[in-house]
């Protein structure tokens, strides 16, 4: 047994609040997380206290999603749409710019090294990194209800990447047909807007207004 | 009166709240609980069911004052109110009916 109390972790305390459930419901929770966070770090330790805290909120958050689900949806749908159809424009049209800007040498480079796995893999953390940026923006325009907005632009990116390759229509370059490729690109974009998404909440209080 | 039905874990709840008095709260009932049934519930299954409950009028809460351990904020209190009380008398009465006749089977003999 230690003797140090410790707090909870902030970040995963914030991650909670930002869920959008109804202020009172989460504090109720988050507060009870808290008060026995301090009392399994007496008796348990720290970092058993962290391990207990991290995994009763994965368990907490459906309750807390629901809530905002039976509460504030209609309120904060129109800004979750907005967040992801702007958030995806910017990064869309950013990408664009970065791809004309890149094609020759991109280009020249595929020339030589065709659709080996250094290819496939490079072009994977590119996606990686428009997700990534994706969830931050999303997250950051869609203050209100940031976490509802990320998971929201992943479901609406993983029906378009899997509606796309079903249809077999979206192939931009001859790496569309490695299947391997095909099942990590939306893994990879999906990861991204989530992890994305999460650090911008993580790092900050979600708005109240 | 309120004529809404109890379900298991509600009725559970509810007979926590009454057991606990003034310390009826989200994290000591969930300890009352799980303790009792084995079971290990989340606290938003807890406070889910706690505010069906106060939804139904069997329980009513109260917010106290922010406390440094629950990192600046408020308890939620929860006590059984009249109608609670008679949902939960009726609920033994109905558990009494049913289980009248029911043979658990012979008692262990002694070593």
């Amino acid at each position: 047994m230690t003797l140090s109390s410790g707090s909870p972790p902030r970040a995963v305390e914030r991650v909670l609040t930002a869920l959008g459930a109804d202020s009172e419901f989460s504090d109720t929770i988050v507060g009870d997380l808290a008060e026995e966070f301090v009392l399994r770090a007496r008796w348990d330790g720290v970092t058993a206290a962290r391990r207990w805290y991290c995994r009763e909120c994965v368990r907490v958050a459906p309750y807390l999603l629901r809530d905002w689900w039976r509460g504030r949806r209609l309120l904060d749908a129109p800004h979750v749409i907005k967040a992801v159809a702007v958030s995806s424009l910017l990064v869309y049209g950013l990408e664009k710019m970065v791809a004309r800007a890149l094609a020759p040498a991109v280009l020249a480079w595929w020339r030589v090294v065709g659709q080996s796995p250094a290819y496939l893999g490079s072009m994977l953390c590119w996606t990686m990194l428009d997700g990534l940026l994706l969830g931050y923006l999303v997250a950051r325009i869609g203050r209100r209800a940031p976490v509802v907005g990320t998971l929201a632009a992943t479901g609406w990116w993983l029906t378009f990447w899997v509606g796309m390759n079903l249809l077999g229509g979206w192939r931009f370059d001859g790496s569309m047909g490695q299947l391997w490729y095909r099942a990590l690109n939306p893994l990879m974009l999906c990861s991204g807007i989530m992890l994305g998404g999460l650090w911008r909440v993580a790092r900050r209080a979600p708005s109240s207004s | 009166m309120t004529n809404a039905t109890l379900g298991a874990l509600e009725l559970t709840i509810l007979l926590a709240v009454a057991r606990l008095g003034e310390d009826a709260y989200g994290l000591s009932v969930r300890r009352d609980v799980s303790g009792r049934t084995g079971r290990d519930y989340s606290v938003g299954a807890i406070y889910t069911t706690l505010e069906r409950l106060e939804a139904k009028g069997f329980v009513i809460s109260r917010t106290t004052d922010p406390t440094p351990t629950r990192g600046g904020r408020s308890r939620r209190q929860f006590k059984v109110t009249a109608a609670g009380q008679r949902a939960i008398r009726q609920a033994e009465r109905v558990a009494r009916s049913v289980w009248d006749g029911v043979s658990t089977g012979p008692k262990p003999e002694p070593a």
